[in-house]
C-alpha cells in the first residue's frame, strides 16, 4: 500500500474512515486521496520510503484518520522526547503538527528552521 | 529527569500500550498506567541493521519500544521496529512444551518433552550413528545459543550436521568476502553512507528491506546533491525512486553487466593501477593463477553491446554506471544482498562487485566499500562469526583444517580428535539427508523451513515423514514447521532472554532481559543445556553464567582476524554497539577492516594504506568470472521467470509480523506481482486468481498488476503462510556457498 497520483475515480466521500472495504492489496491510497497522495509525493517519507500505512495504520480498524503523537513517536521517539523536553509549553499532542505540514512534512513557516535539540536522523528538511 | 520528560514517557508508553495489548486482548492499559517505565537497552528483533533501541517494561510486560539516539539508528525505527511490543503477546505465542500423539500435538511436561528428544537422539546416534542427527539453527538466535548448540553437536555428539539458515541467505556473501579478501566479513561500516558520493545498490530493495539504512542514504543523498544512486535490479522497487540511474534486466544476467563495468572502467581509465599493482592478484576457479593481461583480456570480450544483449538492459547505462562508479572524484558504497546471494553463481557475482572495487581502489576509504548488507540480526555475529555452520568452528575456523580444530579442542578442553574432520551436510543436503532416512532426527531452533526453504514440498514431506523424528524450538505455534514436528518447545521470545547479537557492520550489541518468558517458555540456551546433560555432555555446557559463556567465545576470537577478546560483557553493556576488530580493552574498535592505523591487525609499520591480511600475499584477488544463466532459464512451457523477495511491513515467514494487527492487513498476502503487459496478454485484472508452476510444484496467489515487474518476470513475496512462493523456487544450490537460488526460477502461470 503506497501513495499513488493516480486520478480518482471514486469519490472518497464514499468511503467511511475504518475502509472494512478496501483490497489493500489492490487499492493505492492515492486512488482516491489524490491530493494527500501530491502532498504525500514532496515528502522525506517519500524518498525515504515511509508508505501511508506508517502513519494511518492499516485500513479496516486499524485505520487512523488522524494520526496522534504516538505515530510519529514510533519512528521518531527520540526526537519527540528531545522536542517535549525543550519546548514545555507545546501542547504534546501537537508537538510535530505545530511546525510540520502533516503530508509534505514541510515546515509551516520559513522562519523555523532546524528547530530539532540533539537530534540525528530526521533532522534534515 | 523532567517533569515534562517522564509526562512524555508514559504517553508514549501508554501510546505503544494500546497497540500492544489490544492484540493480547487485555483491556486497554492507560487508564492504568502507573506513570512507572523501566527503559532496558535492546536491538530490534528484525533485520540485520542491528537498530538499537530500549523496551519499555511496566509491571512485568513490554508495554513500548523507543530507538536508542546513541546507536547507529540515531533514535529511528522503522514501522516494524515500532510495533515490537506486539509480538510479545500474540495468541499464537507457544507457552507449553507439545507432544505429537495419535498424529496430533497435544500438551505435555518439559521432562516429558525432553525425555521424549532425548531418548529419540540417543536411539539414533546409538544405532545409526552421530551422522543420523542434525540441528539446523537461525540467524536470529542469539550468540551464546548458536554457540551451545555448536559445542553440544561438534564435541558431544559428534556430528558436524550442524547448520543455520544463514546459509539461505548470506552463504554467498561470505564465500565472496573469503575468496577475495580471505576472511568474511564486511571491511567498510555504515558510518560509510555519510561519506560516500556514489551508491551502486544490487540486488537489494534496501528501502523494504532495510530501512533505517535506506533512510541514511536518503539522508546522504539530500545533504551531498551531487550523490549519484545505481540501482540494478530486474524490478523497479521502491528503492529505484531515489535511483539516478535504475537497471532493469533480465534475472540472472547482472554478471554480464558487472564484468562489462570492469571492461568500461579500464578502456576509459577509470581504474587506480598504483593499487592493482600494490594490492591485487588475479585468478580463475579457484587458483590465483592469472595476470593483468589475462585479465584485461578476459573483460575484453564483455562489451556493453554483448553485456546489454545478455541482460536485456542499455548499453549506455552500463556504460553510464561505470562512469559513475569509477568517477575518480567520488567515493563510491556498494550495497547488495538476496538479489546477488541467492544465486547458483552467488559467489562469482560477489566476487564481480569486489572487483570493481578493486580495479578502482574505492576501497578502505570514507565512503568507498562494498558492503554486504544482512538479513538476519545475528547471522553475522552467531552463525558466521561464531562458526554455527557444518563446515565452520568459531571464529574463522575450518573443520577440515586440522590445526582450527585442534585449537578450539584446546579451549573447549575435550581430548585431541574429538571434533570429526569430516565437514557435516551443507542446509539442502541436510533435509535431503532427512529425505533419504540418512539424518533421523533433527532439532530445529528459531526457524520455518517448513516455509523457507526452496522447494519446500519436497522437504515438507521429510519433516511429516513418520519414521523421522522432528524437535522444533519456537515461540510460536502453529508455524508451518511446529505443524509437522513430533515435539514442539516453547522458546522464549527476544525481550525474554539476554544475549548478544552481531550485525552487518561488525557490531556487537547486548540485548538485555526485559520481561520473564510467557508461560512456560524457556530460552534457547537453557533447553539445549537441558538436552546436552540428558546426552551425557552436561560437562561441555555447565557455564556458571552467559558473562562465562561470552569470556569463552573470547578466548575463541583471540588472535584470529575475528578478535574481538577486548569486548568484555562489562563493557558491553553500557556500549551501544562496538564493532571488532577489539583486541584488547582499551581499545575502541574498528570502523575500516585492513586499513592502516583503523584496523590494529595491520601493523604499524605495514608500508602501504591497505593490507589484506586474510590472504597470505596481503592481497585481494579479482576473479575472472565468466557471466552463467541462471539454472533454470524460461522455455515455451514455463515461460516466465519468477522471483521472490521480502516487503516493508513483514518479515522472513511473518511468524512475527503478522502478529502485529495492522500489519496483517498490509501486504500480507503473497500476490503474483505482474506487469500490466502480461496481464493484458492473459486476461487477467487485478484479484483474478492465478495458479504459478514450476517443474517441481504450484501455489495460487491472486493477481496485482504493477509497475515494479517487468514484462515476463512474476513476483512473489515470501512472508505468507497460506500462499507459499517456495512451493515453485528451485533448490539447486551454488557450488561454492551451497546457498539455493531463490531468485531466479522459470514458471507458467495460468488463471484459475
Amino acid at each position: 500500500m503506497v501513495a499513488s497520483s493516480k486520478e480518482s475515480t471514486d469519490p472518497k466521500a464514499a468511503t467511511p474512515a475504518t475502509h472494512p472495504q478496501i483490497d489493500a492489496a489492490q487499492q493505492k491510497c492515492g486512488d482516491c486521496h489524490d491530493a494527500e497522495a501530491k502532498q504525500w509525493d514532496q515528502s522525506r517519507h517519500a524518498t525515504g520510503g515511509v508508505p501511508c500505512l506508517v502513519c494511518h495504520g492499516a485500513v479496516d480498524d486499524n485505520f487512523i484518520p488522524k494520526p496522534a503523537l504516538q505515530r510519529c513517536q514510533g519512528c521518531h521517539a527520540a526526537i519527540m522526547e528531545a522536542m517535549v523536553t525543550a519546548k514545555p509549553n507545546v501542547p504534546k499532542v501537537n508537538v510535530c503538527f505545530t511546525c510540520h505540514q502533516p503530508h509534505t512534512l514541510k515546515l509551516k513557516r520559513a522562519n523555523l528552521k532546524r528547530p530539532h535539540p540533539n537530534v540525528g536522523i530526521g533532522d534534515t528538511q | 529527569m523532567s517533569v515534562s520528560r517522564r509526562r512524555f514517557l508514559e504517553l508514549s508508553a501508554a501510546a505503544s500500550a494500546l497497540f500492544a495489548l489490544n492484540e493480547a486482548g487485555a483491556s486497554t492499559f492507560a487508564g492504568q498506567m502507573s506513570g512507572k517505565i523501566d527503559w532496558v537497552k535492546s536491538v530490534c528483533r528484525y533485520c540485520g541493521t542491528g537498530c538499537g533501541l530500549y523496551i519499555g517494561v511496566e509491571n512485568g510486560k513490554v508495554m513500548a519500544v523507543k530507538g536508542d539516539t546513541d546507536n547507529h539508528n540515531k533514535g529511528l525505527l522503522c514501522l516494524k521496529g515500532f510495533l515490537l511490543p506486539q509480538i510479545m503477546y500474540a495468541s499464537d505465542r507457544l507457552r507449553y512444551p507439545m507432544i505429537r500423539k495419535n498424529g496430533k500435538l497435544e500438551r505435555a511436561t518439559w521432562d516429558e518433552a525432553m525425555s521424549l528428544v532425548a531418548a529419540r537422539f540417543k536411539e539414533s546416534i546409538e544405532k545409526y550413528g552421530a551422522d543420523s542427527v542434525g540441528f539446523y539453527g537461525s540467524g536470529q538466535a542469539l550468540t551464546e545459543e548458536s554457540y551451545c548448540a555448536n559445542k553440544l553437536f561438534k564435541a558431544g555428539i559428534g556430528t558436524n550436521n550442524l547448520e543455520g539458515n544463514p546459509r539461505l541467505c548470506m552463504a554467498s556473501a561470505v564465500a565472496g568476502y573469503l575468496t577475495t579478501y580471505g576472511k568474511d566479513e564486511p571491511m567498510g561500516c555504515y558510518e560509510d553512507i555519510d561519506h560516500a558520493d556514489v551508491f551502486f545498490i544490487i540486488g537489494s530493495n534496501t528501502a523494504e528491506a532495510h530501512p533505517i539504512l535506506f533512510e541514511r542514504i536518503v539522508k546522504r543523498q539530500s545533504a551531498n546533491p551531487v550523490t549519484k544512486v545505481i540501482v540494478l535490479d530486474p524490478r523497479r522497487t521502491p528503492t529505484s525512486r531515489i535511483a539516478n540511474l535504475h537497471i532493469s534486466f533480465t534475472p540472472g544476467t547482472d554478471m554480464a553487466i558487472l564484468n562489462a563495468m570492469a571492461n568500461v572502467l579500464i578502456h576509459e581509465k577509470l581504474i587506480d593501477a598504483d593499487f592493482l599493482k600494490t594490492h591485487v592478484a588475479f585468478g580463475e576457479g579457484a587458483e590465483v593463477n592469472k595476470t593483468w593481461d589475462d585479465y584485461k583480456a578476459f573483460v575484453a570480450q564483455y562489451t556493453p553491446d554483448k553485456a546489454a544483449q545478455i541482460s536485456g538492459c542499455r548499453a549506455e547505462d552500463i556504460v553510464r554506471a561505470a562512469r559513475w562508479f569509477g568517477d575518480k572524484n567520488a567515493a563510491t558504497m556498494s550495497l547488495w544482498t538476496m538479489g546477488l546471494n541467492q544465486r547458483t553463481k552467488g559467489v562469482w557475482a560477489n566476487n564481480l562487485v569486489h572487483n570493481l572495487h578493486l580495479l578502482t581502489g574505492k576501497i578502505g576509504k570514507p565512503g568507498s566499500t562494498p558492503l554486504s548488507l544482512t538479513g538476519q540480526p545475528n547471522a553475522c555475529g552467531g552463525v558466521r562469526d561464531g562458526g554455527a555452520l557444518s563446515h565452520l568452528l568459531p571464529y574463522g575456523r575450518l573443520i577440515a583444517n586440522d590445526k582450527h580444530r585442534a585449537e578450539v579442542e584446546k579451549i573447549w578442553n575435550i581430548p585431541p580428535g574429538t571434533i570429526s574432520p569430516k565437514p557435516g551436510l551443507a542446509t539442502i543436503d541436510l533435509f535431503r539427508a532427512f529425505e533419504e532416512g540418512k539424518v533421523k532426527a533433527l532439532y530445529v531452533m528459531c526457524t520455518n523451513p517448513g516455509q523457507s526453504l526452496p522447494n519446500v514440498d519436497r522437504y515438507r514431506k521429510a519433516m511429516s515423514n513418520d519414521d523421522n523424528f522432528l524437535v522444533v524450538a519456537d515461540s510460536y505455534h502453529p508455524t508451518r514447521t511446529t505443524e509437522l514436528a513430533n515435539v514442539v518447545l516453547p522458546a522464549a521470545l527476544w525481550a525474554e532472554k539476554e544475549g548478544v547479537y552481531g550485525c552487518t557492520e561488525r557490531r556487537y550489541q547486548l540485548l538485555q532481559k526485559a520481561v520473564e518468558p510467557a508461560g512456560e517458555a524457556r530460552p534457547d540456551f537453557e533447553i539445549l543445556r537441558d538436552l546436552a546433560r540428558r546426552l551425557g555432555h552436561g560437562n561441555l555446557v555447565d557455564w556458571k553464567s552467559l558473562d562465562e559463556v561470552w569470556d569463552e567465545l573470547r578466548a575463541l576470537s583471540k588472535g584470529t582476524a575475528y578478535d574481538f577478546s577486548g569486548m568484555t560483557r562489562d563493557r558491553m553493556r553500557p556500549a551501544h554497539g562496538l564493532l571488532w576488530p577489539m583486541p584488547n580493552e582499551s581499545h575502541p574498535g574498528t570502523k575500516r577492516r585492513y586499513v592502516k592505523g583503523e584496523d590494529p591487525l595491520v601493523a604499524p609499520e605495514w608500508p602501504q594504506r591497505i593490507q589484506f591480511y586474510g590472504r597470505p600475499d596481503n592481497k585481494a584477488v579479482v576473479w575472472l568470472r565468466p557471466h552463467k544463466p541462471p539454472e533454470e532459464v524460461v522455455d515455451a512451457e514455463y515461460n516466465y521467470y519468477c522471483t521472490t523477495g521480502r516487503n516493508l511491513e513483514h518479515w522472513h515467514t511473518g511468524t512475527m509480523t503478522k502478529s502485529c494487527k495492522e500489519l496483517r492487513h498490509a501486504n500480507y498476502e503473497s500476490m503474483a506481482e505482474i506487469n500490466a503487459v502480461d496481464a493484458q496478454k492473459l486476461g487477467l485484472k487485478p484479484g483474478d486468481t492465478v495458479q504459478i508452476a514450476s517443474r517441481r510444484g504450484k501455489e495460487k496467489f491472486r493477481v496485482k498488476v504493477t509497475e515494479f515487474s517487468k514484462p515476463g518476470l512474476i513476483y512473489v513475496h515470501m512472508h505468507d503462510p497460506d500462499h507459499m512462493c517456495n512451493r515453485v523456487t528451485i533448490d539447486a544450490v551454488d557450488s561454492i556457498s551451497k546457498q539455493p537460488e531463490y531468485k531466479v526460477c522459470a514458471v507458467k502461470m495460468e488463471k484459475v
